[in-house]
């Protein structure tokens, strides 16, 4: 009896300072990468499971999942909902790999100072000529949430490289 | 003004060489790689995300994700020659070009080995690394003992290797023998034969293989060897060889290859296979756009006059056996005469 008594003070003492912190966190972001590797399932079939590429091998040539996962804790409303990812060192964007439900998905050629969605996306060349700018260009992508995140929205947006 | 341009010059073309020995001690830095992105780099992803709430922007929250690039272990033989060997003749060689495919240094073990076809077998069977990469042995050339004698290879690097053997005296001609040339991927600084990564991923670079299967019997796909066939073919008859390498000497005394540049040409003459190749002559058409310079043909270092055998009769004429042309007759060669060399110089008009 005692021991339960214990129990339930201690929880009130927690959940102030767990409040506390869903406040100020607010939003909440995790990324991982991955790879897709084929794999005979139990019955034989060859199935194409994604793998966690710290866990796995991965060499140049090679394509990456990335896919970053958000959640919102605050009690007011999110606007504005902004993720940015650089294009990794190493490796080249994938053409129209990037998704994101609910998103307005944007890309930068310029290390991240300018923003503009696939088909705006202009680059000079070596001879101050203009040219569409293809994946291989891009150095950033930018998502950016068209609808405000209620308390308890989450969700995920995504993007593909391959290791040069 | 004028007395400066010289010296600007001279920095230019130091800085230009500069540059290119730079580029030549690390082909890989900045260029985009054949066998991509280096074993244990770690590809960092960061995120961050931003948002509002009322009016009031929010701190912006961070993560990031990354992994390590896994070393790919490949190589790549290819054959350069096919030698033709005279019977006795010594240090023949069949030049073999080795490179690194793979995204990390290595070191190689290198083996001759006699094709099972063969009918007889050369002697004295060595491999060389080909310094100067001429594709003959000579002095400075490393004979290879193990996988630590030429040490580690750079990614995309490449380097010439030989097998070097002597002719027996019994084969005959049009006799063949092949020999594979098989490299077997060996870790860089030690002589551990380099293995596959088993199973599943480990913390560290993994290895994997993705070596093509070579022509050497048992060189299979992904096994960490590559392997390429040379064929000696026996002539026992006599073969003249030659060579011709060029010299650009322009009035600044660069090598630019301007109006009144000097073309200084060299022509090697040697004589392989058996027995003797009789009354060689050599000749060689002036280029177009360039005259010869009066008293420059040289024999072996001696001076030959321009004219035929006058006033003494000697070796060689230009433009009197055949017009612009340099000619020398060299009389009787074997593969034991001396290395002949023939030199002249024209201008570019």
């Amino acid at each position: 009896m005692r021991k339960i008594v214990t129990v339930v003070l201690a929880l009130a003492l927690l959940a102030p300072v767990a409040v506390w912190a869903q406040q100020n966190s607010g939003i909440a972001i995790r990324s991982i990468s991955e790879i897709e590797v084929k794999q005979k399932n139990a019955d034989g079939r060859e199935e194409v499971k994604r793998v966690d590429a710290t866990k796995t091998k991965v060499l140049p040539g090679e394509t990456v999942i990335y896919t970053n996962y958000y959640t919102y804790n605050g009690d007011k409303p999110a606007t504005d909902v902004v993720i940015k990812n650089p294009v990794p060192e190493h490796m080249v964007y994938l053409d129209g790999s990037a998704e994101g439900k609910g998103a307005r998905i944007e890309f930068s050629v310029d290390k991240g100072k300018t923003y503009t969605t696939a088909d705006k996306a202009k680059v000079r060349s070596a001879n101050g000529k203009e040219r569409r700018a293809t994946a291989a260009d891009y150095t950033n992508i930018r998502w950016t949430l068209e609808s405000p995140l209620q308390k308890g929205g989450k969700g995920g947006v995504s993007f593909k490289a391959k290791v040069k | 003004m004028s007395m400066r341009m010289p010296a600007m010059r001279q920095t230019y073309k130091l800085l230009l060489i500069t540059a290119m020995a730079v580029a030549a001690m690390f082909p890989a830095a900045g260029a985009a790689l054949a066998a991509g992105t280096p074993a244990g780099t770690t590809i960092v992803c960061p995120v961050t995300v931003d948002h509002t709430v009322g009016v009031v922007p929010q701190p912006t929250q961070s993560a990031s994700t990354s992994f390590v690039v896994d070393r790919i272990v490949n190589v790549t033989v290819t054959n350069n020659s096919n030698p033709s060997a005279a019977p006795n003749q010594l240090n023949v060689p069949i030049s073999f070009r080795v490179t690194n495919t793979g995204n990390a240094a290595q070191r190689y073990a290198l083996q001759a080995v006699s094709r099972g076809t063969n009918t007889w077998a050369m002697n004295n069977i060595r491999v060389y690394r080909d310094n100067n990469s001429n594709g003959s042995l000579d002095g400075g050339d490393t004979l290879y003992a193990d996988a630590g004698t030429f040490g580690d290879l750079a990614s995309d690097a490449s380097f010439t290797a030989m097998i070097v053997a002597d002719t027996p005296g019994t084969a005959a001609n049009g006799d063949t023998a092949v020999y594979d040339l098989v490299a077997t991927s060996v870790d860089a600084g030690t002589l551990t034969v380099s293995v596959e990564t088993a199973g599943p991923n480990t913390a560290g670079v993994d290895s994997v293989f993705i070596d093509s299967a070579g022509s050497a019997a048992g060189d299979a796909v992904r096994d960490g060897k590559h392997s390429a066939g040379g064929t000696f073919t026996v002539l026992s008859t006599s073969l003249v060889n030659m060579t011709k390498t060029v010299l650009v000497l322009d009035p600044s005394g660069g090598n630019l290859p301007v109006r009144g540049a000097t073309l200084r040409y060299t022509v090697t003459v040697t004589v392989t296979g058996a027995g003797t190749a009789q009354n060689v002559v050599i000749s060689d058409p002036i280029p177009a756009n360039t005259a010869y310079t009066t008293g420059t043909l040289k024999l072996n270092n001696i001076l030959l006059t321009d004219i035929a055998d006058i006033p003494v009769p000697d070796a060689g004429d230009v433009g009197v056996t055949t017009p612009n042309t340099v000619t020398v007759k060299l009389g009787d060669l074997t593969s034991a005469s001396p290395v002949q060399t023939i030199v002249f110089e024209v201008k570019i008009q």
